[in-house]
């Protein structure tokens, strides 16, 4: 099957296929179902974006009655929980959420046009994703679920210290988790000179990216020489070989590269998504029409594959 | 030196002001107070002999730090010496902003900052052995967890990369980061790496701290009001820090601008009246609603920003003020809720169809781009999201090309405020408005 065949949109006629004849709520997870009257749920009836919210669903049948007789272009469900979700009023904590869609990452390898999404672009969505997992649990977080949306990844934490934090904190863990800020030092050090706490997430991901940039294409806070000069010294950083860099480049425009790459950081995820206390995300089981994909809850991360777990019947036959 | 000279509510603090007797003391003569402050080295002398008066003094001292001027007449106001006038005026400054503005008062805020401000640099002149002390009347230094002050981020007092976190614990000793982290450090003295790591992040976090003892400390006064009658000097204060206030505002603005303040009429830097002939052709054409598809871009990204600054703060882009908040210009939010809400909520009516009749959401949305966070407009709320600064035309050319229908006046403008601006002073010279 090509790519083209894989990631296309479906038809009004399949996606009402996909829900009359293969959806099920039990690929619902049981983080969502076990407290479903608490959450807002909305859905896409036209095509057009969530218009249809405020929706409370007290028990999981009334949900799949209603899935099943809308067969909505999308569904989604709210990462908060209320007491009136028809108000969302009561609001009683949300889920921190990490979403990065493989069409938006900043320093993507493949050839994929603005929007568009291929095997490759959603391999390094994972990529990002499992890195991220990594700095979160470095901060002592257990509670991650991961979902595959459809054109990308969400980590879901749901460790119950978390549910309450407001946006300042959210935003304040996103910029950590991503090495989103350059680490503010005094004197003389540099963020390479130590390997632990801040400074050295925010290394890993300078690598990263560093590693991930093409000379051929534009990116915010760099100009056509600091990117080549940047990316001929590509060896010596994964070599850890700093200093030799900031040498060589000079620490002014090194503190340039250091302030541009905090910046494509920032742009891994969707960072709204992780800030909003309101936010309605996906719901795992549900078709995401404009790739044919099945938005799916993941069991094992590291051994998922979009192409043999999330693909719809109706694509797969 | 002891920990009272850092932190005004540990235990010798509290033992300071409960053998200081009756709170009118604070206004009567204390001929020490001028010793001291004559005998503080390369100090001028002052005639500051009340601890009422101390109290004005550092509503100046901070006045004067915030116009970025000479603070060497204030070096006082760090000595030891006067450590227990310190602790009682730093406790009457709080309650009079407390009981004579309210805890979310723009006064309040001021109180705060220029207690945290003689605080910075006292921070600077400790020793780790004190601010172990100190940090310890807070927190367990030995045993501290993310969880233990995830207050202290949530209300923006702290950042988290400014904290060295071990999994969820964190580092502030010597030995604990010696036992974490001893193998990284083998070309380097673990002392000096400790130092440079963690010194700067034990006084970010008293300072967050204090600062979060401080508004709380205000919160219980304010509640305490409804059953005590405040003391007739405490009021007194109370009302001495409004005068102070207005008055060094004056001075930060002659400063600024010289003798004769007014000499434009082009203050960009405080709220100015709008000139409606002055906008842009695209801020025209959003004032009249956009179709949908491009609704919630024109009203929330686009036009919110540009009304809000125009209004407010026309002058951004010369960064006279880092990160502004609303409050700054604004404090009372009268100009907000009575000018500049209504025009973008009129502008939302005329949308087709109206914004907020399908997405009643973008109401908050607003507030959010105009720096409220989730929150209503509320003063409290204030600078819990960035103040989005307008949109430039590159960025409307590209997200909404249907705005941008550039006129002569647009050409080598960058940005839709400039363009305002620019219009405003050639109306005026020609005559018109300004």
């Amino acid at each position: 099957m090509t790519e083209d065949q894989l990631l296309r949109m479906a038809t009004r006629e399949e996606i009402r296929q996909f829900y009359h004849e293969e959806y099920k709520t039990r690929e619902i997870p049981k983080y969502i179902t076990k407290n479903i009257h608490r959450r807002e749920f909305a859905f896409d009836r036209i095509g057009k974006g969530p218009r249809d919210r405020f929706n409370q669903f007290r028990e999981l049948k009334y949900l799949e009655r209603t899935i099943k007789a809308k067969a909505p272009f999308a569904a989604y469900s709210s990462v908060a929980l209320y007491d009136d979700p028809t108000k969302r009023s009561g609001w009683d904590g949300a889920e921190m959420v990490f979403d990065v869609d493989a069409k938006d990452i900043p320093i993507r390898t493949c050839n994929c046009k603005q929007g568009e999404v291929c095997p490759e672009c959603l391999e390094q969505a994972k990529e990002i994703i499992l890195l991220i997992r990594d700095n979160i649990q470095e901060l002592g977080y257990k509670n991650i679920h991961y979902v595959y949306s459809g054109r990308g990844y969400h980590l879901r934490i749901q460790d119950p210290e978390l549910l309450q934090t407001n946006s300042n904190f959210r935003t304040e863990l996103v910029n950590y988790v991503l090495g989103a800020e350059v680490p503010e030092l005094t004197g003389e050090l540099q963020h390479f000179i130590i390997p632990f706490g801040y400074s050295k997430i925010y290394t890993n991901w300078f690598k990263y990216t560093i590693n991930h940039l093409d000379k051929n294409k534009k990116y915010p806070g760099f100009s056509k020489n600091l990117k080549n000069d940047i990316i001929k010294r590509k060896e010596l950083v994964n070599k850890n070989q700093w200093g030799l860099v900031r040498g060589e480049i000079k620490p002014t425009r090194y503190d340039k590269i250091t302030r541009s790459i905090a910046g494509i950081h920032k742009e891994l995820c969707d960072t709204k998504v992780s800030i909003d206390l309101k936010r309605i995300l996906r719901l795992p089981s549900t078709l995401h029409y404009k790739v044919s994909m099945k938005c799916t809850a993941i069991k094992n991360i590291e051994t998922f594959d979009p192409f043999d777990d999330a693909v719809p019947n109706f694509i797969a036959k | 030196m002891k920990t009272s000279y850092l932190n005004p509510f540990g235990q010798a603090a509290l033992n300071v002001l409960k053998n200081f007797g009756n709170i009118t003391r604070i206004s009567q003569k204390e001929p020490h107070i001028n010793e001291i402050i004559t005998n503080t080295r390369n100090q001028d002398p002052k005639k500051i002999d009340t601890i009422q008066e101390l109290c004005y003094e550092k509503i100046r001292y901070y006045y004067t730090r915030q116009a970025n001027n000479k603070t060497s007449g204030y070096k006082y106001l760090f000595s030891q010496a006067l450590e227990e006038e310190d602790i009682i005026s730093t406790h009457a400054l709080l309650q009079a902003a407390a009981i004579t503005y309210g805890t979310q008062s723009y006064e309040a805020d001021t109180i705060i900052n220029t207690i945290t401000s003689i605080l910075d640099v006292k921070l600077d002149q400790t020793t780790d052995t004190i601010m172990d002390e100190t940090l310890n009347e807070y927190i367990d230094i030995h045993n501290t967890t993310l969880n233990d002050i995830i207050l202290l981020i949530n209300n923006n007092e702290i950042k988290l990369n400014e904290l060295l976190l071990n999994k969820d614990k964190l580092i502030l000793t010597y030995d604990d980061f010696i036992r974490e982290y001893s193998e990284y450090l083998q070309h380097r003295r673990p002392e000096n790496m400790y130092q440079a790591v963690c010194t700067s992040m034990k006084k970010h976090l008293l300072r967050a701290l204090i600062t979060e003892k401080l508004r709380n400390y205000m919160k219980t006064i304010e509640n305490k009001l409804k059953q005590i009658e405040p003391a007739t000097i405490i009021t007194e204060i109370g009302h001495q820090i409004k005068k102070i206030q207005n008055a060094e505002q004056e001075m930060v603005i002659k400063r600024r601008y010289g003798k004769n303040v007014n000499f434009t009429s082009f203050d960009d830097d405080n709220p100015t009246k709008y000139i409606p002939e002055a906008f842009p052709p695209c801020v025209q054409k959003a004032l009249h609603g956009i179709k949908s598809g491009g609704r919630n871009y024109c009203i929330s990204l686009f036009l919110t920003p540009f009304l809000s600054y125009a209004r407010l703060y026309p002058g951004v882009y010369a960064r006279h003020i880092k990160n502004p908040k609303i409050t700054d210009m604004d404090p009372t939010l009268t100009i907000t809720e009575e000018e500049i809400i209504p025009l973008i909520y009129e502008a939302a009516s005329k949308c087709k169809p109206p914004l907020f009749q399908d997405q009643p959401q973008e109401k908050q949305n607003i507030n959010s781009k105009l720096g409220f966070g989730e929150g209503e407009i509320k003063y409290e709320n204030s600078g819990k999201t960035p103040w989005y600064t307008p949109i430039n035309c590159k960025n409307i050319k590209e997200q909404q090309p249907g705005l941008c229908t550039p006129c002569q006046d647009c050409k080598k403008i960058g940005n839709p405020l400039s363009y305002y601006n620019r219009k405003r002073k050639l109306l005026a010279k020609s005559g018109g408005k300004g």
